[in-house]
């Protein structure tokens, strides 16, 4: 039997087959990324920063690659610099990745006065991952700072061995199915309008109630995520109700799942897949209640391990075609990015991503104010939105490259009418300015 | 703290206006401290991309390597004609396809000219160095000129209407128009005399549209009726 190297010693690994896509989409101008950030209770030491950086680097051997091109596929390749380097923040985050630049990392350290902010790139992690890399950094940077922070929740020990599964490929691991799930749905709405210079991004957050929010799902009988994801699917039904458009097309919400409950895996690198739930304007007028009340039945009907594993295997054979396997990577690259181009975004008219609640150690907790998940734009469709909730505040942020913050104000609207008190931050008076 | 009198959203401290409408904030009771700072710094970062120019210049040493090497090699061994044709159509090629990208603002009528120039330029290379019948003056040039000034028609037409009906029926115009050109100047080339039986056909049809396609653009009940009755 082959010998496993331990992972702290690995030179280089495979892409897992969810990571293997997003270099061939990755352009000049759009990387598949994502931010987590941290409003601490102090001002933030970038040299304090760029020492906790390097001390948690060892324990997380994934996130410690550059990525490299084989000439098949790419792969990751342990980077010999250390570490990233510690970049004051900017008002255009969620910026495109470049493999040669920040000493070749694929996420990026920024700060800015009391906050911490990392930006991942999509191929070494998803929003699980890059929690858990994130908050053991928050904790080593406030005992750096003299705190006396435990570890425990999302705090990993960074003296301990990273156990093998955490770099493990979790979508081989778990397919047992034959069968494979239908992908194909019907082409949906896109909202359309001028867009924001190459590179800038409209980012803006609502801060809203966990209890409220949590209140208003349980009316519902749904869970907030399923709430949330209505909510913006209604919003994006009635933009195109506003458009008077003769002939509707569907409109469809992506929503992304961590299948590490489903599997039990531990794996920090991506393990999800994305459910798509779409409703017909042509079939009638939908009210609220309505959407909130199929896209749960459709969630729980969907949400189950033989259907996930199908839909697993479906993503596994493209990658196992002995045929796709010879063709090199670069054409491979061009051919990602010429169907992600025609169809990649084209059955969704927005996503949602819900990270969930992140708990951090009691004695961690005070030090913390807020957290943050801003999710880079969609390429082709414009719109992405993150949630992530801290203590009593879930944070729901929509990153947009249009001009006209039309989503942003109908879905946030949309929940003042409801009765769902928003608190909003923005980039966008930074943004305006820098457009002239 | 503040909140937005149109969406009802409450705004973080020291917001001159609501970011999801742009309404004004004005409340006298809010106090703005130094410790108001904004929720993202003033720093806008756009990453460094290879220039369009770096990107000309590449495909030009592409273009200008092999045409260098076979205008020296038949200066010296062949001595053939074929070659400035290839080296002049790469010439027409760079002006028309790539230095448009050298310019910071491109004006659309100088561009026209300047491609209409050096389109004439390198037809006039084929009566140079070949044969000198007296069709560059007779088809060549009034074809080229007819083209040039249609463009800049096209240009003026496009600036000062987006009315889809109105730019159909102007194609339709330049259609005719040139069908008209190249049938006088092939005619008076090769039979010396002044006939255009093809072009009235093609007037006719055109016409016919042109005027279907104005009236549609001014009348909205034809309008209404058109797109009800044909309806897919």
């Amino acid at each position: 039997m082959k010998k496993k190297i331990p992972i702290r010693q690995r030179a280089w690994y495979k892409l897992d087959n969810a990571a293997k896509v997003f270099p061939g989409q990755n352009s000049s101008s759009w990387s598949n990324c994502f931010r987590l950030s941290a409003t601490l209770t102090e001002k933030v030491d970038p040299d304090l920063l760029e020492k906790a950086v390097r001390k948690i680097m060892p324990r997380f051997p994934t996130f410690d690659v550059r990525m490299r091109a084989g000439f098949f596929w790419h792969y990751l390749e342990k980077n010999p610099h250390g570490a990233p380097p510690i970049l004051p923040d900017i008002a255009n985050p969620c910026q495109r990745f470049k493999w040669k630049e920040n000493n070749g990392y694929l996420f990026k350290v920024y700060y800015y006065e009391n906050r911490i902010s990392v930006e991942f790139y999509h191929s070494i992690t998803d929003g699980f991952g890059a929690s858990r890399f994130f908050m053991t950094l928050v904790a080593v940077y406030l005992r750096l700072t003299g705190k006396d922070i435990p570890n425990g929740e999302s705090v990993f020990d960074i003296n301990e061995n990273p156990p093998e599964e955490e770099a493990e490929d979790s979508y081989s691991k778990n397919c047992n199915s034959n069968a494979k799930a239908k992908r194909m749905q019907k082409f949906a709405y896109r909202f359309k309008g001028e867009r924001l210079p190459k590179h800038f991004l409209d980012v803006t957050t609502g801060y809203i109630l966990v209890s409220v929010i949590k209140e208003k799902a349980k009316e519902h009988n749904v869970t907030v995520t399923e709430y949330l994801a209505a909510v913006l699917l209604w919003t994006m039904y009635n933009l195109q109700k506003q458009e008077g458009k003769r002939r509707e097309k569907p409109v469809g919400i992506q929503i992304p799942v961590n299948l590490r409950g489903f599997f039990g895996s531990k794996t920090l690198r991506n393990f999800m897949l994305c459910y798509t739930f779409q409703i017909d304007p042509n079939m009638g007028e939908y009210t609220l209640p309505e959407i909130i009340k199929q896209l749960s039945l459709y969630l729980r009907f969907v949400n189950n391990e033989k259907e996930l594993q199908a839909m697993i295997k479906g993503n596994l054979r493209i990658e196992k075609n002995p045929f796709m396997k010879i063709v090199p990577s670069v054409l491979k690259d061009f051919g990602v990015s010429v169907v992600y181009k025609i169809a990649g975004e084209k059955q969704t008219s927005c996503l949602i991503s819900n990270v969930g609640i992140m708990k951090a150690p009691k004695e961690m907790e005070q030090y913390i104010e807020k957290l943050c998940l801003v999710m880079g734009p969609a390429m082709i469709n414009g719109a992405r939105c993150g949630a992530i909730s801290y203590k009593d505040t879930l944070a729901f942020n929509i990153s947009n490259i249009y001009k006209d913050p039309k989503i942003q104000r109908e879905f946030f609207t949309a929940l003042i009418k409801l009765g769902i008190p928003v608190k909003i931050e923005s980039n966008r008076h930074l943004i305006k300015g820098g457009e002239n | 703290m503040s909140y937005c009198v149109n969406c009802g959203v409450e705004l973080e401290n020291g917001c001159p206006e609501c970011p999801l409408c742009d309404t004004p904030v004005i409340n006298p009771r809010e106090k703005v401290t130094d410790n108001n700072k904004p929720i993202y710094p003033e720093n806008i970062n756009i990453p460094k991309s290879l220039s369009k120019k770096y990107w000309v210049f590449l495909i030009s040493m592409i273009m200008l390597i092999p045409n260098l090497v076979m205008l020296i090699l038949n200066s010296l061994i062949f001595d053939s004609h074929v070659v400035p044709y290839v080296t002049g159509g790469c010439v027409v090629a760079w002006i028309w396809f790539l230095f448009p990208f050298l310019w910071k603002k491109v004006m659309p009528m100088l561009l026209l000219a300047i491609d209409a120039l050096a389109l004439l330029t390198y037809l006039y290379t084929f009566k140079v160095f070949g044969d000198d019948s007296g069709w560059f003056a007779l088809v060549a040039m009034p074809v080229v000129i007819a083209m040039w000034a249609l463009g800049n028609g096209f240009i003026i037409l496009f600036k000062k209407t987006k009315r889809k009906s109105i730019r159909t029926a102007a194609v339709l115009g330049a259609i005719n128009i040139m069908s008209f050109v190249i049938e006088i100047c092939l005619n008076m080339f090769y039979l010396g005399r002044l006939q255009i039986p093809v072009s009235l056909v093609v007037t006719a049809c055109c016409v016919s549209l042109m005027i279907f396609f104005i009236v549609l653009a001014k009348s909205k009940r034809l309008n209404a009726w058109v797109s009800r009755k044909f309806f897919m």
